[in-house]
């Protein structure tokens, strides 16, 4: 807090004496935009979600069981000969028991695990210097959105740079996740904003980094990941 | 029907043909047709230059002049979008409140009043060629008018409309704009008229007279040899 | 390069002639607007969405200081600083300051509408920090000693040739111009940078008042990089950035990313609310939120211009501008460029300074008709002419004419003297009724010839007895 606040402050509700052209609007009477629908049907919303995900050139897919989805991760590092892995920590990533897993499957790979809280700046600094090597990482996200192919993920889940520092990012979630829309996702998130539950960073992934800053040329992977893979893993 | 015909002041000293076409029209149409003589401008060159308290005077006269007219109609989307969009913009004294309301809802652009308030589409005219219609800005954005125009072009027999690329882009004219910023105006206007070339139209229509002028004026001068044509005179003078 | 805007007449002169140039930002716009069409088409209530997101801003903007006091305090709770400032330069001190306690030689930067405008990366290099440009599009352009082009793609401007060059000659790559070899590179360059710096600094699309939290939207990832990796996140935002809710944000993204893009999503959406916490894996220590005033309350204090705070800064009152799309970006000498440019540029700059923006449109209205929160665009520019008129900045010769013909056309009988007496003129000198030559106009154009009588005259002629 500094001086200028007050000055700045002043001036604003002296500014605010005139009336504007619609004052008086009703408060909260605005609330966002509602969800387009109620209930769907699960195949609908993956289907609605992969073709979303496709469009915008994300790699979505659905994994009926863990097996089917830890084979598709072999075959995945194997097709696109990844070196290096790593897996997050995610509650998902745990359920599936990826660094075991992948480890026994993938012994030529070398797989880093995040683990626990990376507390100190220099131990930060060195697992960010590990993760922008990386090939492939694996995290679990929070939300789909069927609409957009959006991927929402929490810093509470995974770190924030493992899902942006590795060349190709593979984000598991359960067909539960997969929400019509993005009002229908803020109308989970937002039951009590005001109380601090929101982690100190919520992200939306919708396919790969791009660009198209040189003459509006599409390109994929900018800064971030050059592929997004999206695995549902469960029955629909 | 009375009605009172708004003659902008450009139709009046350079194009009168659009003003007397649809006198024809109207009457064709079975309504009297009245000019009120003390009328002269609406205020709009002003007004777009920022001279607002000429333009309210302006505006003032023309509710003493057009204040008991039953209807208004004038062949200008621009001068019919002044009286209708912005004399309520200028014109804030609470006393005039009621006869601004009353002259604005009854003013009306001349192929909006044909086609939405008489409900006539097919003036029996007849025109055998190939025409393209440019929707002028103020008709089209701030009048929402843009079909009725093109339901009296479809209905004239023997015509066949052909649209162009981006029929609504601005022609460039804008007023002083086009003096203020030649260059600027004059890359509009060309860019406008390749998408009218492109047509292979014989005539380009529009409805108001100063984009048939911005059109026309580089059209001549490149040599080409479509027509401008306000959709007045293509309708009247082939009644 | 420094450009000001009272150079609009020459810069827009000459760019316009630049046939090149021209066709750079007439396809770039003209594929903006496309996408944004075919995208905007899927929501059948897109006027809806316009119209709420309007009165949402206007809520905000006419209880702007409740608003702020209540973002500063959620920002507060959720352990972020809040710095209020009046300028440019006590904005850039406070993030000069920030850099020498933090011992940061550099920074990592990413897109910022509010930093451009106070000019912060002038400012840090001045305090000994080097700020490193981190979105593609800025990268080029600080490279090359420019200045943006268009809100959303500062690069415009530039041709493939032109980066491969630049990159060639100041890197000393080998030559290249494929677009993708030119990206691989800054990445590879910059990766560097983020790994290195203490500080990252952000712009703010949206600042939700309830719980703190800014939002950053973008496609190549670098906003993400500069929120996550270093020690510090500083955000700047302009006040007029907060919204009330935090659920208002899916209106304003889905209205942003379709106007600007024509996405149904950005590739990310980031909403940051205050530091790292202590069960998160990683994140910034510290975060900190510069609000901008530089103006805006005096904008503010004008209830006709108000509404240009509404602005989300999507650039498809740009695209749209049949101005813009022909004399591009730089002309305007401004980092605002456009219609909302040429309203914003005269009310922080001052009128007198950008004098020529206000009429640098045909009132074609189309900004105001694509504007995703339905800013009076091509009104605002109307009121700001009227400001130049009642100021007197307009030329004398201009004045005399709208006085003389106000006076004119007040008369009737005036009128029709003047007219009859004009034509009769013309009769007498021989001229006829052959077209003048009207300055400005002819040099290119046709002028109609005057009519030998006027549509006045036909009528007194030809009154018909029993009607009117
Ligand atoms: S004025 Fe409207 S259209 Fe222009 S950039 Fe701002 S929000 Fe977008």
């Amino acid at each position: 807090m500094n001086g200028s606040r007050e000055v700045i402050l002043g001036r604003i509700r002296r500014a605010l004496l005139r009336p504007g052209p619609g004052q008086g609007q009703e408060h909260g009477s605005l609330n966002g935009v509602q969800s387009s629908s109620g209930r769907v049907d699960p195949v609908q919303l993956f289907g609605q979600f992969q073709e979303q995900s496709e469009r915008v050139g994300g790699e979505p897919r659905l994994c009926t069981d863990s097996e089917e989805a830890l084979r598709g991760i072999q075959d995945l590092v194997v097709a696109a000969a990844y070196r290096r892995v790593a897996v997050s920590n995610h509650e998902i990533c745990r359920r599936h028991r990826l660094a075991q897993v992948l480890s026994d499957l993938l012994p030529e790979v070398s797989l880093w695990i995040e683990e626990g809280n990376s507390d100190s700046g220099s131990s930060r600094r060195r697992n960010s210097r590990q993760l922008a090597q990386a090939d492939l990482s694996i995290t679990g996200a929070e939300f789909l959105i069927a609409e957009s192919g959006t991927v929402l993920i929490a810093s509470t889940g995974s770190s924030r740079q493992i899902s942006l520092l590795p060349t190709a990012h593979l984000v598991l979630a359960t067909p539960d996740q997969i929400c019509p829309d993005l009002a229908a996702v803020f109308q989970q998130l937002g039951t009590a904003p005001e109380e601090g539950r929101l982690p100190a960073a919520l992200t939306m992934i919708t396919g790969p980094s791009r660009t198209a800053d040189i003459e509006k040329v599409l390109i994929k992977g900018a800064h971030g990941p050059v592929r997004q893979l999206t695995w549902v893993i469960g029955r629909l | 029907m009375n009605v009172s015909l708004f003659i902008p002041c450009l139709v009046d000293q350079f194009f009168p043909s659009v003003g007397i076409n649809l006198v024809k029209i109207l009457r064709k149409v079975g309504v009297s047709v009245d000019y009120p003589r003390e009328q002269t401008c609406c205020g709009q060159p002003a007004f777009n230059s920022g001279y607002h308290e000429e333009a309210t005077q302006l505006a003032r006269r023309f509710l003493e002049v057009f204040g008991d007219a039953e209807t208004i109609v004038s062949p200008s989307g621009s001068c019919t979008s002044m009286v209708k969009v912005f004399y309520p913009e200028i014109l804030q004294d609470v006393g005039l409140r009621k006869s601004l309301q009353a002259v604005t809802d009854r003013t009306h652009e001349f192929s909006d009043f044909l086609v939405n308030v008489m409900g006539i589409k097919d003036l029996g005219a007849t025109f055998p060629h190939r025409v393209t219609y440019h929707d002028a800005c103020h008709l089209f954005r701030e009048l929402g008018v843009h079909r009725a125009p093109r339901e009296l072009i479809r209905h004239v027999r023997g015509i066949e409309l052909v649209e162009m690329e981006n029929s609504d882009a601005c022609c460039g004219f804008g007023g002083t704009f086009s003096v203020k910023f030649p260059e600027i105006s004059t890359a509009m206007t060309q860019d406008k008229s390749a998408a009218i070339l492109k047509t292979e139209a014989e005539y380009v229509v529009a409805n108001d007279s100063s984009c048939l002028m911005q059109i026309g004026g580089y059209l001549s001068r490149q040599g080409f040899p479509i027509k401008p044509l306000h959709l007045a005179d293509l309708l009247g003078e082939n009644l | 390069m420094n450009r000001s805007p009272s150079q609009f007449k020459i810069l827009a002169s000459e760019n316009v002639a630049d046939q090149r140039l021209r066709n750079t930002f007439q396809s770039a716009t003209g594929h903006a607007l496309g996408q944004r069409a075919q995208s905007v088409q899927l929501v059948p209530e897109w006027e809806d969405l316009r119209e709420r997101a309007h009165r949402i801003k206007e809520e905000t903007v006419e209880h702007l200081d409740f608003y702020l006091e209540k973002l500063e305090a959620s920002v507060i709770r959720r352990g972020g600083r809040v710095f209020w400032a009046r300028d440019a330069s006590e904005a850039s001190n406070y993030v000069v300051n920030l850099c020498r306690r933090l011992q940061a030689p550099t920074v990592v930067k990413s897109k910022s509408m509010a930093a451009e405008e106070i000019g912060l990366a002038d400012a840090l290099e001045s305090g000994g920090v080097e700020p490193v440009e981190t979105d593609l599009g800025e990268f080029i352009i600080q490279v090359a000693g420019e200045t943006p082009s268009h809100i959303i793609a500062p690069a415009l401007h530039m041709t493939r040739q032109q980066i491969g060059k630049l990159f060639h000659e100041k890197f000393g790559i080998p030559y290249t111009d494929v677009p993708a070899e030119l990206c691989a590179f800054a990445r590879q360059r910059l990766r560097r940078e983020f790994l290195s710096a203490r500080l990252g600094i952000s712009g703010v699309n949206f600042a939700a008042a309830d719980t703190g939290t800014i939002v950053i939207v973008e496609n190549e990832g670098n906003a993400r990089l500069c929120t996550s990796l270093p020690r510090v996140h500083l955000a700047i935002m302009g006040l007029e950035k907060v919204i009330p809710r935090f659920a208002d944000l899916p209106l304003f993204l889905k209205l942003l990313a379709r106007s600007s893009t024509g996405q149904r999503q950005t590739s990310y959406v980031s909403m940051i609310s205050g530091p790292r916490r202590e069960q998160e894996w990683d994140g910034p220590e510290e975060f900190h939120l510069i609000l901008l005033d530089n103006g805006r309350s005096d904008i503010l204090a004008d209830p006709r211009m108000r509404r240009s705070l509404y602005c989300i800064r999507c650039g498809a009152c740009l695209n749209t501008c049949p101005i813009y799309q022909r004399v591009g970006g730089h002309s305007y000498g401004s980092v605002y460029s456009g219609p909302i440019g040429s309203v914003l540029t005269p009310l922080f700059q001052g009128l007198e300074v950008a004098k020529d923006l206000p009429y640098a449109s045909s009132l074609c209205g189309s900004c105001s008709n694509i504007c995703p929160v339905k800013i009076d665009l091509h009104h605002q520019l109307l009121w700001l002419r009227e400001k130049l008129v009642s100021r007197r900045a307009t030329p004398w010769q201009e004045r005399l004419a709208m006085s003389l013909f106000a006076a004119g056309m007040k008369d009737p009988t005036l009128y029709r003297m003047g007219s009859a007496l004009l034509r009769l003129l013309l009769k007498v000198s021989g001229r006829g009724n052959r077209p003048f030559a009207v300055p400005g106009w002819s040099p290119t154009r046709d002028f109609p010839a005057l009519a030998e009588t006027s549509f006045k005259q036909w009528w007194e002629d030809n009154r018909p007895g029993g009607e009117g």
